[in-house]
């Protein structure tokens, strides 16, 4: 008997210390867990992509640039006014006022605030005063989101410092979920006692007993089974947790982390990605009201949301409402005032398909610096060129356009392989990127036709041949001027294996046509013996100072385009020639910044110098005249009545048709064709101009943004030709003794060539 | 006639010529170049350009408090809403050296002097200043340019100051 109780009484001790020794090794285990968790980042934030501010400015045309679209689009909310809140607008008699919110910008965090916007009666803006009546000259309306780039696990989530949480935010949140959560060690006894008497009266789980550490480690460690194991795990996890961290640093992550919901496909975490959601406000703005309606969506935020059944939101907002005033943490009066505010919350508006292929662009550039990892758990803010005003209007004129010709040519509609687009538009000068379309249906296609598609430009490459003749040659005059004549007869090139006959795309001759002709109006011959007098390899020159980079063969048939650019390439080219001999290096976004807001990245505005601006200026004034009396003359069809230069392109068998258009402080280029090449049984003028003229129209208007400025190295000179009397020269290049009126010939008669 | 005396005869010839027209009609008026970019962009021809150039003041006032990274942005900034502003190209150079950038410096000086000599040829003032901004630029040994924000190179004066 002896021996059988101290047989018992050695195992028992053995048991113990067996236990004890695999309970030390589970909690150091549980602990090493929680602290790699804490000890690295602690969550995934997806980075953001904003668009460009918009700038508001005296002069500006309110409607033109779509003030209250995108206010709208920022969801801001319309107001009867006069008074407004941050997040709020109201249309006046005079104009507008609103309350710009806060917004950090690269270089300042702009507190916000409100401001009258005064209109004339075109909606133009005549002034812009602050709350005190001081007039600002400049000021700028926050940038849309365009997109956010996340990792597998798709959460979004704005991290705010716990400080920065209203104190009624913070207060209604304990009060609900844990009114003792500075006095438990993780786990509160009386709440878990409390609770299981609660259920056990209502023979139902009607309340929870947990923490809000229990919850912080379900949420972050734990599966959400609701297992005996899982539970004591979860204790004793919340145990060791608050053993390692303050409250407040616990409370903090706390609020940051809590699901609130889904967007599509995409979580809700966190309080300050929650009032973004649901209220289109920043969470260090909201009121009593508010945080109920937030702390209310804890306990099930797809059950609870106001998205689909907003009565059930509103009665769970005026339960934590109770609740708050039976703690005694709001009195009655208060209670009164929040619970007649109505239920209001804000559709999501964040449209996660806002330029898509841009966005793909971004990301292409940004991955080659940074990489996936960093882009999609960093938090990076990354401020980009791109104008979501420009850029809505791009897709809308690709997708129409694309209608439209398959409307008048009902062989082109295809369900299989459908006909596609591509646009571009960009500031000349600055190489910034507004807007990007590289399909015509993202998510059917996001192959990005823009800037991975090569084809042959065919004709748009002819004013890099008239470039490659007016350009001077080192210290050497240009070979040609705008009036040297080009024969337009049958042309056969011998090479190796081939003859190499081009034609006119009308099949006739013309004899002979001054090189401005032969390029407003297309003409293949011509532009082919042009090519052959300046040399293959001199235009390849010419094309690589204008930025093209493609493969380029020195071949004769390279006057006509027969080599490969993406559409990227091609705006890129003619950017040189818009600004007015300036080669800018394209830029999607201008600056990085990491969560704390640190300048990471500032990517700067870089250009060379690589022709002169009389250079330019003459291949201009051919384009000009392309859209006047040349191939690019369906713009003024269209409506189009101000200075601009254009070129179309068709390749043959009509495989591509491309336009690319410039006025002053704008570019945008255009490309149809399908993917495997088949024809499109239309030239350039048929299926891409239509795209553009629609694009430029709304996008500048129809008197555009003034002429093209002659720079003083270039002369106009009388010459005597079939097709006008005055043309634009090189200044020293100028036909001899063909001088303008009377004071030129006296000085002539007196010996003096050279002018006064 | 030999052409020295014949150029001389049609000189006179001119001025004899032209001189009543002068007195007739008097010396057409000059136009005085802005005093600073405030004053240039009240006499701002479009919108767009007054904006612009605003915005290149705010950034000339960033840079001169020594802040020459978000002085750069503002200046990029004034060249997006006007990229042909000879002013904004200006405060961009001096952003630029500042910056110690100095081939941007002085690639976006040549544009400030060509902008000015195309658009505004009686503003001889504000040409110097890019030509002056040019010079000393090439004066300075050419450095490895660093990345990212850029090492703060010696700061020049303002673009404000008067004088030759």
């Amino acid at each position: 008997m002896r021996r059988r109780v101290a047989a018992i009484a050695v195992a028992g001790v053995l048991g113990t210390v067996l236990a004890a020794v695999w309970g030390v090794r589970v909690l150091r285990d549980l602990d090493a867990q929680i602290e790699a968790r804490f000890a690295g980042r602690m969550f995934s934030v997806p980075s953001t992509v904003y668009a460009a501010p918009l700038v508001l400015y005296p002069g500006l045309d309110a409607d033109r640039v779509g003030l209250l679209d995108r206010l709208e689009r920022l969801r801001y909310e319309r107001v009867r006014g006069p008074a407004v809140d941050l997040g709020q607008y109201a249309e006046l008699p005079d104009g507008l006022r609103i309350g710009l919110r806060p917004f950090r910008y690269p270089y300042r965090n702009d507190p916000g605030g409100v401001v009258d916007v005064l209109l004339d009666e075109d909606r133009r803006i005549i002034g812009i005063e602050d709350e005190s009546g001081l007039e600002l000259s400049l000021e700028e309306v926050e940038p849309e989101i365009i997109a956010e780039l996340h990792g597998p696990i798709r959460a979004d989530r704005r991290l705010v410092l716990l400080e920065e949480f209203p104190a009624v935010l913070v207060d209604t949140v304990l009060a609900v979920e844990d009114q003792r959560f500075f006095d438990h060690p993780g786990v509160d006894v009386r709440r878990i006692v409390g609770a299981f008497l609660a259920n056990l009266r209502a023979g139902r789980i009607v309340q929870g007993g947990s923490t809000l550490t229990q919850q912080l480690v379900k949420n972050l460690y734990l599966t959400p089974e609701r297992t005996i194991r899982r539970k004591i795990r979860e204790a004793v996890m919340a145990i060791l947790l608050e053993r390692r961290h303050s409250k407040q640093e616990l409370l903090e992550v706390y609020l940051n982390e809590v699901y609130m919901g889904q967007r599509g496909s995409v979580a809700v975490h966190g309080m300050g990605e929650a009032a973004f959601h649901y209220l289109a406000r920043d969470v260090r703005d909201i009121g009593l009201s508010e945080a109920a309606l937030l702390v209310g969506l804890i306990k099930g935020p797809n059950l609870y949301s106001p998205y689909s059944r907003p009565e059930v939101t509103q009665a769970r907002r005026d339960v934590v409402l109770k609740a708050i005033r039976d703690h005694h943490r709001i009195t009655d009066e208060e209670y009164e005032r929040a619970v007649a505010v109505s239920v209001e919350v804000r559709e999501p508006s964040r449209d996660e398909n806002l330029a898509p292929y841009f966005a793909d662009h971004l990301h292409a550039d940004l991955t080659r610096v940074y990489g996936e990892d960093i882009l999609q758990s960093e938090g990076l803010a990354i401020y980009t060129t791109l104008d979501v005003r420009l850029q809505r209007l791009a897709e809308r004129s690709v997708v129409r356009g694309l209608e439209r010709l398959e409307a008048r040519i009902p062989a082109l509609r295809s369900e299989e392989f459908p006909l596609q687009a591509a646009l571009v538009a960009l500031i000349p000068r600055t190489g910034e990127i507004l807007a990007l379309v590289g399909g015509r249906d993202y998510p059917t296609g996001p192959y990005n036709r823009a800037t991975h598609a090569r084809r042959q430009p065919g004709s748009v490459f002819k004013p890099v041949v008239a470039l490659a003749a007016l350009s001077r040659r080192g210290a050497d005059p240009p070979s040609h001027t705008l009036a040297s004549p080009l024969l337009d007869e049958p042309l056969e090139v011998k090479a190796p294996g081939l003859i190499w006959s081009p034609v006119n795309y009308d099949g006739n001759f013309r004899g002979e046509v001054t090189l401005r002709t032969a390029v407003e109006s297309s003409l293949n011959v011509p532009v082919a013996r042009l090519g052959l007098d300046v040399g293959p390899e001199r235009i390849i020159a010419t094309a690589r100072r204008l930025g093209v980079q493609g493969r380029l063969r020195p071949v004769p048939s390279i006057a006509l385009g027969v080599f490969e650019v993406t559409l990227l390439e091609a705006a890129r080219a003619y950017a040189v020639l818009a600004a007015e001999g300036l080669r800018p290096e394209l830029r999607s976004y201008v600056e990085v910044l990491d969560e704390k807001g640190e300048i990471l990245e500032h990517k700067p505005l870089e250009f060379s110098r690589v022709f002169t601006p009389e250079e330019t200026y003459l291949v201009t004034s051919i384009l000009e005249g392309a859209v006047d009396r040349g191939t690019a003359r369906g713009l003024r069809r269209m409506g189009f009545e101000g200075p601009i230069a254009a070129k179309t392109g068709t390749t043959s068998s009509y495989r591509d048709a491309w336009f690319l258009a410039y006025v002053p402080g704008l570019l945008i280029g255009v490309w149809v064709g399908f993917d495997d090449g088949r024809s499109i049984r239309a030239p350039g003028s048929v299926a891409a101009l239509p795209i553009a003229a629609e694009f430029l129209l709304e996008a500048v208007g129809p008197e555009g943004r003034g002429p093209f400025v002659r720079p003083s190295g270039v002369v106009e000179a009388e010459v005597d030709l079939p097709t006008r009397s005055r043309e634009y020269f090189l200044a020293g290049t100028e036909p001899d003794r063909e001088r303008t009126g009377p004071i030129q010939r006296l000085f002539d008669w007196l010996g003096r060539r050279d002018g006064f | 006639m030999p052409s020295g005396p014949r150029s001389l005869l049609s000189a006179l010839l001119l001025l004899g010529l032209l001189s009543p027209g002068c007195a007739l009609f008097g010396k057409p008026p000059e136009r005085r170049p802005p005093a600073d970019l405030w004053e240039a962009a009240e006499t701002a021809s479009t919108a767009e350009r007054r904006a612009s150039i605003r915005m290149a003041a705010r950034a000339e006032d960033e840079r001169v408090r020594g802040e020459a990274g978000s002085a750069r942005t503002l200046a990029e900034g004034a060249l997006r809403l006007d990229s042909r502003n000879p002013y904004a190209y200006l405060v961009l150079a001096r952003c630029q050296a500042d910056l110690g950038n100095r081939g941007a410096a002085l690639a976006a000086a040549a544009e400030a002097q060509g902008r000015f000599r195309a658009e505004e040829p009686w503003n001889h003032t504000w040409q110097d200043r890019a030509a002056r901004l040019t010079d000393d630029l090439e004066s300075r040994p050419a450095r490895p340019t660093p990345t990212g924000r850029g090492v703060p190179g010696r700061r020049l004066d303002p673009v404000l100051e008067s004088g030759p």
